[in-house]
């Protein structure tokens, strides 16, 4: 091949500003760390448009290694990378989104402790994302993988010096790691099998199998293990528990990790792995269910949450089980085209969302914002207000904007694509229903004043001093406490400036950002008019399996219609209880306490969990292994430090021979089993 | 049987045991200056002694290397197998001699006896990777093991310690024993006490062998298992593990946990899958459990530990088990990725053991997590690398301990054990969360303020935060090693994986 | 080339002809009767001292020590550590020495090769008496060297 991409160069080049300012960083002024920041994958988005303007000039898939990187036996694993329709798409979208992001954080982290060690980080996550998008074998995307959830746990934690920030990135972690059991099965399945980890040898074997049937078929196995894999990275039912925890990190971190790449990467791997899929029907199957099942879960979760940052963390659960819906129903093209505009609207939701709690330093219950804001936080922010309704009306599916574009095609190919289904159809239209209604519900919380106070708001001021009223008495209290004022340590990052005086707009830095994703998100939709994205892909997914041909159960036109009442509807119910009738709200809560109180508390799952596996884990830790197998332990290690044991030898004497007599006791009870074993029972 | 032409003993054996022959040396020597000496420091000569030694010994196996056959009345072997835990152990034990460089001054404890009893440890364990033969393992084994009830008893003005030896050595001598009655057995039925004598007379064994001889061999080979799976602390004979990890100095910690398990796992796998192999079906399902309950076992206990060190143990413990799985995936693909983790294992967790003793202070006083709070912070490197190794041996990307861990459990699936996958893998996931609890108590925790109190009066209830401790040369160089092997191991891990193919395949067939 | 065998000197081809027949197990069984013989004397004289033996327990019989007086304080007092020390060094060396009779025995066949192997090994024998010697574990009267002085508590716990 005369041409070289230099694929590798853009990687590498996140990479270089992770180094630089992970060495450097502590030294320089902020200034000159935040450049490096933003300016690495500036140049690896530059490099990226350099190689999509190339697009034509080379073979597609372009496939480029660099050396053997393990050779051993069996195991032969390039260093490889490949660009082709797929990998483009998510190499711009990760890096184009991934840069408004980063400049976006200049502004936000401006007051953060550890300015440079998160510009770092941040670079770091977008080296392993882009690792795992260009990587041309399993085996590197799995580093990818695995390293995008490693940098996602420290962005969750690093900056915020609380219990719940450490708890919840200890949780993505081990979440995650629960997941990627699977995964790395199925890995090891292919690897068996296929003699291979690269997409070119594995899928061109898989090409000539035939479609599998029965739950034991291998390429059943082998999906559904990737798939388990994927319900964890992108927080599907039922590991999706760690997501809403992450948002215990800084905003650019939830919208840019939590919300446009890193959760993603699930859907990319399974739209990559189509070929094992396509011949795989059960495992499809699992696939659409799982994601239509979490898209109504997460739904009808948002739907109460007061939290504006874990509103949007259900809502882009619910969004991920829509892509992999449309992946359970072989139409990956449209389940690419929603995690484009999904990465632009709720990167974009965030990024706002983060404005508006900026401005109230720290405030992320939407109803205290509302509180501390009387007559509305769209005066005072209007970049912020009007870009959030933007990202809103394309994300419930109001008509022209993008999110209804690839929502919409998602629907429609769930009820009359290759595997027409109006069960799972009848379930996404309704959560795209709770989806609209959720969202126009945080809206109208968040900027519009109070309609309960419509009157007392403008004679009280703009805002109302927070020590005077219970509520906002309440709300200094849990600030103080470092719960809602961000990072706390190592000075509290958020000096309350705005506290008594009105809520002021970002500055540039930010809303420029906020404006760009705000006409993506808008406009971003026309890319896929008359199916043009998704023909633009469909050579990664022909596959070489044509589902029989049926006739569609309705037309585009009639489905079109119904999501647009969903959506209206949901709007018009949103409106009618945050907005013209507050006290119907009221009233609905109190004629279903149980639904509501279900909900409210996202239906116990946490709970449940720690019931079922974390509380039995910890107390078999603590009273087996601990009081039972270790018994003497403990108070002997304990005795000798008080130095008890110290003062009489012979108490310790004792001691320790007691312990040993139970050990050798444990020993001599395991030898009896294993000659037991051995002689008789085998 | 000797022909006049050829001399008893050819100069080549010498070459084949010549690392040992040089710790062997080295040590007399450290311990002929240490004699006279009356003074406490004079580990100040001693110590480069040790450290040139075992440098010394480190070349020396590489020309052992360039000598392979049979040594000594089949009694000793170099082949590719000894070589790499030659390689191995005598890395290790450089380490370690730099590691207590920084402790023991640090301890009041530099006598020159440790580094002597280090190196005869280690020449233990040299013989212990390439022997051959029942008895000279036997003898490996109480050498190597007679040095580390010593060690582990050095600080011997604390009780924890002392008590770690007692029971180290009772407990020991208890395991000891199984392993030699199991060798007893094996000549028995035998009438050999050779690998590949074994190996022979069992795959072949005349028609209608008698059944008690059959049973012989498996209560043999059980036997020889329960002495084994002590050394390598597998579940049920790991009791003895949190105990004498807590109570041994630091860099002995750090020895115990990776080199003399190292060279356990050596002749466990010499004797089970070459002399042994015949009888592969009975004992494999011992394997398959001893594996399953050491991951969970290990795992499940060090959730909720709060000593840095006992932490370690049990996750000592948990590795064991992860070892033992790709032990239990046999063939070449499984012992190779034995020795692949070994590796990284040492490197990892010598690491971490290393900061742990760097930070103790006198008389092991902060070995609490809770101690590290803030640590990032205010040691910035020593916490990077303690990271490194945590994350290391979560089997995070980029480090040795992932591609260990991938190479483990990919030879256990290709060899069918399913079952024993999932759980590994699973319990590697749940490992996570005690592997985090440092990471997050050094960058998430701020470090808590003290009350005034006079220097040794007890803090109550508030884990006093570790003092500004300043980096001595050795620690550093130690940390640095340790790093640079775990991050090669996870980014370029092909050649070490490529030599120990190799060496497994000497291993098997000869 | 200059191989022997460890072991009985048997082939293996012969040990599994010998296991082989059903009587090999028997080649045990004196050691067996041997065993069985030993238990039953011992239990056999218990349990007869039990049944024979007239009990008739007075205060004076239960005291310790029929004659004489009664002990005062703990009868098992401490020895001297240094004895311990001593006895193990004699048995070390003792059984070094043990391996200078079969280089003895193989003298002229050995040659000049077990002359320095021999050399070789009673040099180290040698270091290590020099070490113990320098170190004092031989002088019996002076307090060990180099040791800081411990409260006896722990010096007590460190020793046993």
């Amino acid at each position: 091949m005369t041409l070289s991409l230099h694929l590798w160069l853009i990687p590498v080049l996140c990479f270089l500003g992770f180094a630089l300012n992970i060495l450097g960083g502590r030294r320089w002024p902020r200034r000159v760390a935040g450049w490096i920041g933003v300016l690495f994958p500036a140049a690896a988005f530059a490099d990226a448009l350099y190689v999509a303007s190339r697009w034509g000039s080379f073979a597609v898939p372009y496939i480029e290694t660099h050396g053997a990187w393990i050779l051993a036996g069996p195991l032969s694993v390039p260093f490889g990378f490949q660009l082709d329709q797929l990998s483009l798409v998510m190499l711009l979208v990760v890096t184009g989104v991934g840069l408004v992001i980063h400049v976006y954080s200049l502004g936000y982290m401006a007051h953060e402790g550890g300015f440079y060690r998160f510009f770092a980080l941040m670079n770091l996550f977008l080296f392993f994302m882009l690792l795992l998008v260009l990587a041309n074998n399993f085996l590197l995307m799995f580093i990818g993988w695995e390293g995008v959830g490693f940098a996602s746990y420290i962005l969750i934690g690093f900056f915020f010096h609380r219990d719940s920030a450490a708890a919840a990135g200890s949780k993505a972690f081990v979440t995650n790691r629960i997941g990627d059991v699977g995964f790395l099965i199925g890995l090891f399945l292919i690897f068996q099998h296929f003699h291979g980890f690269d997409f070119t040898r594995v899928f061109a074997q898989v090409r000539a199998m035939p479609v599998e049937h029965a739950w034991t078929g291998l390429l059943t196995v082998i999906g559904i293990l990737l798939f388990i894999g994927a319900t964890g990275k992108s927080a599907q039912l039922p590991l999706y528990v760690w997501l809403p925890d992450a948002m215990e990190g800084p905003t650019p971190v939830s919208a840019l990790i939590h919300a446009a790449t890193m959760v993603t990467a699930g859907v990319y791997m399974v739209a990559r792995s189509a070929a094992i899929y396509d011949r795989a029907p059960l495992a499809l199957s699992v696939v659409l269910a799982v994601g239509a099942l979490t898209a109504i879960f997460a739904a009808s979760i948002g739907l109460l949450q007061r939290d504006i940052k874990k509103v949007l963390a259900y809502s882009t659960i619910s969004q991920l089980g829509y892509m992999f819906m449309a992946c359970g129903a072989m139409v990956y093209g449209a389940g690419i085209f929603h995690l484009m505009t999904h990465a632009f609207f709720k990167g974009l939701l965030f990024l706002a969302a983060g404005s508006a709690i900026h401005a109230l330093a720290g405030e992320q219950d939407m109803f205290r914002i509302r509180e501390r804001v009387p007559d509305g936080l769209k005066k005072y922010a209007p970049i912020t207000f009007w870009t959030f309704v933007v990202a809103t009306c394309s994300i419930a599916g109001i008509p022209g904007f993008a999110g209804f574009f690839s929502k919409d095609k998602i629907l429609y190919a769930v009820l009359s694509g290759p595997r027409p289904n109006a069960w799972w159809w009848a379930v996404g239209t309704i959560a795209a229903g709770m989806t609209s209604f959720y969202m126009f519900r945080a809206l109208f919380v968040t900027f519009w004043p109070d309609p309960a106070r419509r009157g007392a708001a403008s004679a009280d001021g703009p805002v109302r001093p927070t020590g005077q009223e219970p509520a906002g008495a309440v709300t200094h209290a849990i600030d103080a406490a470092g719960f809602g004022a961000g990072p706390v340590l190592p000075q509290p990052a958020h000096p309350q400036p705005h506290e008594g005086g009105p809520p002021h707009e970002a500055p540039a830095v930010m809303t420029i950002p906020m404006i760009i994703l705000a006409v993506l998100a808008a406009l971003g939709g026309y890319i896929g008019i008359n199916d043009r994205f998704e023909k633009f892909l469909a050579p990664v997914f022909a596959t070489g399996v044509t589902p029989a041909p049926h006739a569609a159960a309705m037309g585009e036109g009639a489905v079109m219609a119904i999501s647009i009442a969903v959506a209206l509807a949901g709007f018009a119910l949103a409106w009618y209880f945050y907005l013209a009738r507050p006290e119907a709200a009221a009233r609905a809560k109190h004629a279903l306490p149980k639904l509501w109180s279900a909900i409210y508390n996202k239906y116990w799952v946490d709970e449940v969990y720690g019931a079922v596996f974390t509380r039995p884990l910890a107390w078999f830790s603590r009273v087996v292994l601990w009081r039972i197998v270790d018994a003497g332990v403990i108070d002997g290690a304990v005795a000798a430090v008080g130095g008890i044991s110290r003062s009489t030898g012979g108490g310790l004497r004792k001691q320790i021979s007691g312990n040993i007599r139970s050990y050798a006791g444990w020993i001599g009870v395991g030898a009896v089993v294993a000659i037991f074993y051995m002689l008789v029972a085998r | 049987m000797t022909s006049a032409a050829t001399p008893l003993v050819p100069a080549v054996y010498y070459l084949r045991i010549l690392p040992e022959i040089v710790l062997t040396v080295f040590g007399a020597v450290i311990m002929l200056i240490e004699g006279p000496a009356r003074h406490v420091g004079r580990g100040r000569t001693t110590r480069w002694v040790a450290l040139v030694g075992a440098l010394t010994a480190f070349a020396a196996v590489w020309i052992q290397s360039r000598h392979p056959g049979y040594a000594f009345s089949h009694l000793f072997r170099v082949d590719g197998f000894t070589v790499f835990f030659g390689f191995l152990l005598t890395a290790i034990a450089t380490v370690i001699i730099l590691m207590a460089m920084d402790y023991l001054p640090q301890q009041h404890l530099d006598r020159g006896e440790f580094y002597a009893l280090v190196l005869f440890g280690t020449v233990g364990m040299g013989f212990m990777a390439g022997a051959t033969e029942l008895i000279l393992m036997f003898i490996a084994l109480e050498i190597s093991s007679i040095s580390t009830y010593i060690l582990a008893g050095y600080r011997r003005h604390a009780p924890k310690s002392t008590e770690a030896s007692l029971k180290y050595l009772l407990l020991g001598s208890f395991a000891t024993a199984f392993f030699l009655y199991g060798i007893a057995l094996i000549y028995g039925a035998t009438g050999t006490t050779q690998i590949s004598a074994i190996a022979r007379a069992l795959a072949h064994p005349s028609a209608g062998a008698a059944v008690q001889t059959g049973q012989i061999v498996l209560l043999g080979a059980a036997l020889m298992f329960i002495g084994l799976g002590f050394k390598v602390s597998a579940v049920p004979f790991q009791v003895w593990t949190p105990d004498v990890y807590e109570g041994a100095p630091a860099p002995v910690t750090a020895f115990m946990s990776a080199a003399p398990k190292a060279a356990a796992f050596a002749i466990f796998l010499r004797i089970f899958t070459v002399a042994l192999a015949a009888n592969s079906h009975a004992w494999f399902w011992l394997l398959w459990a001893a594996a399953l309950l050491s991951m969970t076992v290990g795992n499940v206990a060090a959730l909720l530990q709060n000593n840095f060190k006992r932490m370690l143990a049990y996750s000592s413990i948990a590795q064991a088990g992860y070892i033992l799985v790709a032990f239990a995936a046999l063939g070449a693909d499984g012992v190779s990725a034995v020795m692949f983790y070994l590796a990284a294992y040492a490197a990892m967790n010598i690491g971490a053991f290393a900061v742990v003793s760097h930070f103790a202070h006198r008389d092991e006083r902060y070995v609490d997590i809770r101690n590290y709070a803030g640590l990032g912070f205010r040691a910035p490197w020593p916490a990077f690398c303690l990271s490194v190794f945590l994350f290391s041996l979560i089997g995070v990307p980029l480090t040795g301990g992932f591609f260990g861990k991938v190479y483990i459990f990919r030879a256990a699936l290709h060899s069918h054990l399913v079952a024993l996958t999932i759980i590994g893998l699973l319990n590697s996931a749940l490992a996570a969360y005690y592997y985090l609890r440092p990471v997050v108590a050094m960058y998430m925790r701020e470090a808590p303020v003290l009350p005034a109190l006079a220097p040794g009066a007890p803090a109550g209830n508030i884990e006093p935060p570790i003092p500004p401790t300043a980096m001595s040369g050795p620690i550093a160089v130690v940390l640095a090693l340790c790093v640079a092997v775990v991050i090669w191991l996870g980014v370029f891990p092909g050649s070490v994986l490529a030599y120990a193919l190799r060496s497994a395949r000497h291993l098997l067939h000869g | 080339m200059g191989e022997y065998t460890i072991g009985r000197g048997n082939s293996t081809r012969e040990i599994a002809a010998m296991t082989s027949t059903p009587s090999y197990m028997a080649n045990y069984l004196p050691i067996l009767i041997q065993f069985v013989l030993a238990l039953a004397l011992a239990l056999g004289l218990i349990v007869a001292s039990r049944l024979i033996g007239q009990r008739r327990p007075g205060k004076i019989k239960l005291s310790p020590y029929e004659c004489g007086m009664t002990p005062k304080g703990d009868v098992r007092s401490g020895f001297a550590v240094k004895f311990y020390l001593v006895a193990i060094v004699f048995i070390l060396f003792d059984i070094e020495a043990v391996f200078l009779l079969p280089w003895a025995v193989e003298f002229r066949r050995l040659r000049v090769l077990g002359l320095v192997e021999m050399i070789v090994y009673i040099a180290i024998v040698l270091a290590g008496f020099t070490y113990i010697w320098k170190r004092g574990v031989l002088d019996w009267n002076t307090p060990e060297r180099n040791e800081p002085t411990l409260p006896p508590s722990v010096a007590r716990t460190g020793n046993h």
